[in-house]
């Protein structure tokens, strides 16, 4: 797949916080699909490193691990769907205040997409619980799909343009 | 006889955890207590056993903020008792890792947590709204920081490139001419950034606290002789003898004192006590921002930031600009039993390390005293004043004047605890 569009993925979340390290997990799995368009940002230390990530972009689409469902739960939605405190880090990354910060300074992204898988366990060391782990494939094809919608729209767009 | 009870459920732009209770009969305070309730970590106790070359990844640990200052003063102990003095270039990287941690952690308390405070703001969104400008200088002038730290360090948050002797790897001459071009930019933000706190409106206090800090032939950052502004100075290994912790009954973190009476640590000490190794140009922005060669008004702390920010941008731009490669990135340290006493200037102020190693190379005993645990006496006495000064304000407008009394001093309770929910009991 080809994206002419501007799309960053960013994976959010600590990989030795257990299920907290699956946005990343997302996002590397991703990243290594190869798409032409795509870039995809993992180590996102602090809030505002997200502000250079996303800047300019046509689309992100944000990896996060979410608390309170069943575990390996995949959820897609945009920003307003998702009430904090639902999304969790461990660095306290707060996605929302940062889309507010991102907007007030002209550098927010043209789409905000948000992937969730809910986590079971953010205990300190490495790898994700079995539950999260069997959602990963569910959560890459989300944010695949996501990409693949907003690449769709795009050249439906410019082929009517052309027309 | 009249009471009054303000609360507060958290304390928000604080690092941690925490809470405040103060109870007024007659107008009069009767108890001030900053309440940590962040769980204690219990860093010393796990650090026995460990092997002397751990503690600076570990206590790295305590703090996303200022991890530097955790890893340099622990090195800085275990060296010392293993009798090693390092190279003046990997001293030198040291100091500029460190600037990077200053420019960082300064330019994040000033924009983020401290600004809104003085412009009537929630938080820095707010502020962005009407003064998209200023903020834009200060996330730039924070990523600065961020890229020293990751260049020397090895990523930003918690370096991973520190070890006892210097660095597992030293940056390229290259690289570091690269992130000079950066720290020239930098400093034009730091600058504007001095003019900018200086046009805030600032309420009257001034602070009585005996000032503590480290002082040398450069301003003090990444180690140094303890200076006091009262009693006389004592050596780094009596530290103890002089700075107590004890556990009260409202915190999770350890009240320290300073031979019994309460002090304070951080930037107003370090400025007043070492302000001719100020660089001019610190000096001369200093001045016009409306600062003495003392500043005993912690609402102006945040001026006094910004000014070691233009220092330390400076001085990270004269060590990179004179740097070559060290002809080897670390000195051995070899394990040997005795005692170490490691000190250096978090932003927050000192931070003092000590540790006991055995025959086997181990870890037997371990002391950390943060800046935070050291400064509480001195945020309870100033809410104390605000509380009296103030005591006419509507419950709101108080609580406020109390939250922003606590924020002068940038606490660090994850720090602290190894900080809030604000309670105002008036009756």
């Amino acid at each position: 797949m080809t994206v002419t569009a501007d799309v960053v993925v960013i994976g959010i979340g600590n990989p030795y916080r257990r299920d907290d390290g699956v946005g990343p997990a997302v996002a590397a799995a991703v990243a290594a699909l190869g798409l032409r368009g795509v870039r995809v940002v993992t180590s996102v230390a602090e809030p505002t490193a997200i502000l250079d990530a996303w800047a300019g972009a046509a689309l992100a689409v944000v990896v996060d691990a979410a608390a309170g469902g069943t575990p390996g739960r995949v959820r897609v939605g945009t920003l307003e769907d998702f009430v904090e405190p639902v999304l969790v880090s461990s660095h306290d990354v707060n996605v929302r205040q940062t889309y507010e910060l991102a907007a007030v300074l002209g550098r927010a992204p043209a789409e905000l997409m948000v992937v969730t898988v809910d986590v079971a366990d953010v205990g300190h060391g490495e790898g994700c619980s079995p539950a999260v782990v069997a959602a990963l494939p569910a959560a890459v094809r989300a944010v695949l799909s996501v990409i693949g919608d907003r690449a769709l729209q795009c050249a439906e767009k410019t082929a009517y343009q052309q027309s | 006889m009249s009471t009054r009870t303000i609360r507060v459920g958290a304390l928000t732009r604080v690092e941690g955890e925490g809470a405040l209770h103060v109870e007024l009969r007659d107008g009069v305070p009767e108890r001030v207590e900053l309440n940590i309730y962040e769980p204690p970590r219990f860093f010393e106790a796990f650090l026995r056993g460990r092997s002397y070359t751990e503690p600076p990844d570990l206590t790295a640990r305590i703090c996303g903020i200022c991890p530097v200052a955790y890893q340099i003063s622990a090195c800085n102990a275990i060296e010392d008792a293993c009798g090693v003095s390092l190279d003046t270039e990997l001293i030198a990287l040291r100091r500029a890792l460190y600037c990077g941690e200053w420019i960082h952690s300064h330019a994040l308390h000033i924009y983020m947590l401290h600004a809104p405070d003085f412009l009537g703001a929630p938080d820095i969104i707010s502020v962005a709204r009407n003064h998209r400008a200023a903020v834009e200088c200060g996330l730039a002038l924070k990523k600065a920081g961020n890229r020293l730290m990751e260049l020397i360090g090895g990523r930003s948050i918690h370096p991973v490139n520190v070890r006892l002797g210097g660095f597992y790897s030293v940056p390229s001459r290259a690289d570091m001419t690269a992130m000079s071009e950066e720290l020239r930019v930098a400093l034009d933000n730091a600058l504007a950034t001095v003019t900018w706190v200086a046009g805030f409106d600032f309420p009257d206090l001034e602070i009585e606290h005996e000032f503590l800090a480290l002082t040398g032939e450069r301003y003090a950052i990444e180690d140094g002789e303890i200076i006091r502004s009262a009693g006389p100075a004592f050596d780094i290994a009596n530290f103890s003898e002089h700075v107590c912790e004890t556990q009260v009954a409202h915190s999770t973190a350890l009240h320290a004192t300073l031979d019994g009476r309460r002090h304070l640590t951080g930037p107003l000490a370090r400025y007043a006590l070492n302000y001719d190794t100020l660089s001019p140009l610190a000096r001369e922005v200093a001045t016009a921002a409306g600062l003495g060669r003392e500043c005993r008004n912690p609402f102006r702390s945040i001026v006094v930031r910004a000014v070691e920010v233009v220092y330390a941008v400076e001085e990270a731009l004269r060590i990179l600009e004179g740097y070559q490669p060290p002809s080897r990135p670390y000195v051995e340290v070899e394990s040997r039993p005795g005692v170490g006493h490691g000190v250096s200037e978090a932003p927050r102020g000192l931070l003092y390390h000590r540790y006991e190693i055995d025959e086997a190379g181990l870890v037997t005993s371990a002391l950390i005293v943060p800046p935070t645990s050291q400064n509480q006496g001195a945020i309870e006495d100033d809410l104390t004043r605000v509380v009296v000064a103030d005591g006419g304000l509507d419950d709101a407008a108080l609580t406020t004047m109390c939250e922003r009394a606590i924020r002068n001093y940038d606490p660090c309770i994850s720090c602290a605890t190894h900080f809030l929910t604000l309670t105002v009991d008036r009756r």
